[in-house]
């Protein structure tokens, strides 16, 4: 069964006006949201995650414009919409976490006061009594132990964990239909992050949400994701279910990505790296933008921009690697990659300065035994 | 394997910090534990557990409370002999930061900022020297000639990184000190700085203490772990001992919130998981 489709956007285009002239920082990206999914959006710093999802509640900063493209919540286009209804929207129709849950509250303010101005805004008729009785509900929701205690609690009591509960709290307070998180547990130890995971899980299942969770770390992807677009240079360059993207991975940024987690590197026999560092969008390269770090590059990825190729239903890659085409280059890099899997199971192969590490153990060894 | 020399070995150390007249923070509180030559040293724990303390301990940026600190025969924490070995001291402890933003000075050229710590040790006698060394310095961490006029506000903060470890590998340094140094940085970035860890401190066989949140880094990286939790160190080991079969409960409450980067195993972890829930109950 299909799920319906809830934020829909198509050919999205976002950039900075700047003295150096103009930085594309997002570049036609259509992406969908399905109801009550979790959708994981992937990428290295700088490479227009915040920036798309800004443009989804139009809270763009200054300077930056939609070029072109359309945003579309459950049949709406939302450009269309007055700053009124966009009010509106923003709160019951989608609401966002961001990162620093330290800035995202006022310190002037109690917990209590600042989950209950959302609800105040959006429910105007409702009573005090009822409107703290919300409160206490939501508080209760984010895992928030002695609510009625808490209410009454300033930002700065609270530990980091917490704080970010109540950012949750005030997001969820209107029961919003999409829920953008943009790194929400980046500033928080593993082990807050882990509870906090969970209680996201937890929230999306129990109220339906469906959710854009923006994030660079590929383990904490794993834990919440049933889907995953990767994004790079402001580029989406490939999209699909988590173990699509997890075990079936195609465009070779994706791979990079992969390969320089510490997770999969003893199996590898030692990380691999992207070289060199991300490029700059005042103007972006012409062609594939990921081409000049990329040891598989065709070509063709310098010249033209890779469509998106269809690898099953669900998943979709941008790389002329998978173009019919390039049938022989595919050919040649498994081949090149199960030659070094199996080099690597003999044990030959190994990282170099592993065999650095181990000639030096050897030599010590030497010199203990006289 | 035979039992390796010492460098640096640290006997009860404590740092308290006074909040006010009554409430004394205890940062570090009685952590022992040693560094050999030549090793990987992580020390892992949540923020606030005095991991970063114990750091500025060893580079003499904070005194300890309590306890001593000997490295290569030195006790850091006298500062009498301390100040008799300044000139040794500095050049073979080195330090990096997590925030290599506020860890290089802003106004200063990439040049000056890897030549200053070279010139006040008067290494080089000649200037086309140092130069010279820069410039090598600088292609060791993958920067080539056309950075050397550049100010830290043109980098990137993986580049920026890469600046302050040029810095601090110029000196030879025996003992490196890395605070979370690849904490704000992205994916393959971090993984291109762990990997030019490894291979400068192959090349200049020295002994580093990665201090770090990432276990994973961690892991991969280290030869011995220590994992300290609220002041204390609860945990030290060969990595693999620590990380196969952790003792303390608080060791194994980390390892079991590292997220794994595998869909698979994150649900098969979960089921297990309600499995034992189950049996609880």
């Amino acid at each position: 069964m299909k799920k319906e489709n809830v934020l829909e956007i198509h050919n999205l285009s976002v950039s900075f006006h700047r003295a150096e002239g103009e930085t594309q920082a997002v570049r036609d990206v259509s992406l969908s949201l399905r109801q009550g999914e979790v959708l994981a959006l992937v990428g290295e710093s700088g490479c227009g995650k915040s920036v798309l999802c800004k443009s989804l509640i139009r809270l763009l900063p200054k300077g930056a414009d939609v070029k072109s493209g359309s945003i579309r919540m459950e049949g709406k286009e939302l450009s269309q919409l007055s700053e009124k209804e966009m009010c509106k929207l923003r709160g019951e129709g989608i609401s966002m976490i961001f990162q620093d849950p330290l800035t995202s509250l006022n310190p002037t303010m109690t917990i209590g006061r600042q989950i209950d101005e959302t609800v105040k805004l959006h429910h105007p008729s409702w009573k005090k009594e009822r409107r703290k009785e919300r409160v206490l509900e939501l508080l209760k929701l984010v895992g928030i132990e002695e609510a009625g205690k808490r209410y009454d609690s300033y930002p700065y009591q609270f530990s980091g964990g917490m704080r970010q509960r109540c950012v949750m709290a005030i997001a969820l307070a209107c029961n919003p239909k999409i829920l953008i998180a943009d790194e929400p547990t980046t500033a928080l130890d593993v082990t807050i992050q882990a509870e906090i995971l969970k209680q996201l899980k937890e929230i999306q299942q129990k109220l339906g949400t469906s959710i854009l969770f923006v994030t660079h770390d590929l383990g904490v992807v794993a834990q919440i994701a049933d889907r995953v677009a990767v994004m790079y240079a402001g580029k989406i360059v490939e999209y699909g279910m988590a173990e699509e993207i997890f075990y079936d991975a195609r465009h070779p940024y994706t791979w990079g990505l992969l390969h320089a987690l510490p997770y999969y590197a003893k199996e590898r026999g030692g990380l691999e790296i992207i070289p060199g560092f991300p490029p700059h969008l005042t103007p972006p390269p012409a062609g594939d933008a990921f081409a000049i770090r990329d040891q598989y590059a065709l070509r063709m990825d310098y010249e033209q921009m890779p469509p998106f190729f269809a690898v099953s239903e669900t998943h979709y890659a941008a790389t002329w690697l998978l173009d019919e085409r390039a049938a022989e280059a595919r050919k040649l890099i498994e081949e090149r990659k199960s030659r070094n899997r199996s080099i690597r199971e003999e044990g030959g192969n190994k990282d170099k300065y592993e065999e650095k590490k181990e000639q030096k153990e050897q030599k010590k060894e030497q010199e203990d035994s006289p | 394997m035979s039992k390796q020399e010492v460098l640096v070995d640290v006997q009860n150390l404590s740092r308290h910090f006074l909040l006010g007249k009554h409430q004394i923070v205890k940062a570090v509180d009685e952590v022992s534990f040693q560094i050999r030559k030549n090793e990987i040293f992580g020390l892992v724990g949540e923020s606030g557990s005095g991991k970063s303390t114990v750091g500025k301990c060893l580079m003499n940026i904070c005194q300890p409370t309590q306890g001593t600190i000997c490295y290569d025969g030195v006790n850091l924490c006298d500062k009498r002999e301390v100040k008799a070995q300044k000139r040794k001291l500095q050049q073979e402890r080195q330090i990096i930061f997590q925030d290599s933003t506020s860890a290089l000075n802003q106004r200063m050229r990439v040049e000056d900022i890897v030549a200053e710590p070279l010139r006040i040790q008067h290494i080089f006698s000649e200037k086309s020297q140092l130069k010279q060394f820069v410039k090598e310095q600088l292609e060791e961490v993958g920067l080539d000639e056309s950075y050397l006029n550049r100010r830290p506000s043109e980098l990137s903060g993986g580049q920026r990184q890469r600046i302050a470890i040029a810095r601090a590998f110029g000196m030879k340094p025996r003992l490196l000190i890395a605070d979370e140094p690849i904490a704000s940085l992205d994916v393959s970035i971090q993984a291109q700085i762990i990997r030019l860890f490894q291979h400068l401190q192959q090349e200049h066989d020295c002994a580093i203490l990665f201090i770090a949140h990432d276990l994973s880094m961690v892991r991969f990286l280290s030869d011995r772990v220590g994992v300290m939790q609220k002041g204390r160190l609860v945990e030290v080991g060969e990595t693999e001992e620590i990380f196969s079969a952790p003792k303390h409960p608080y060791t194994k409450k980390l390892l079991s919130s590292i997220p794994i980067p595998d869909p698979r195993a994150v649900r098969k972890a979960g089921i297990e998981k309600e499995v034992c829930h189950e049996d609880v109950i």
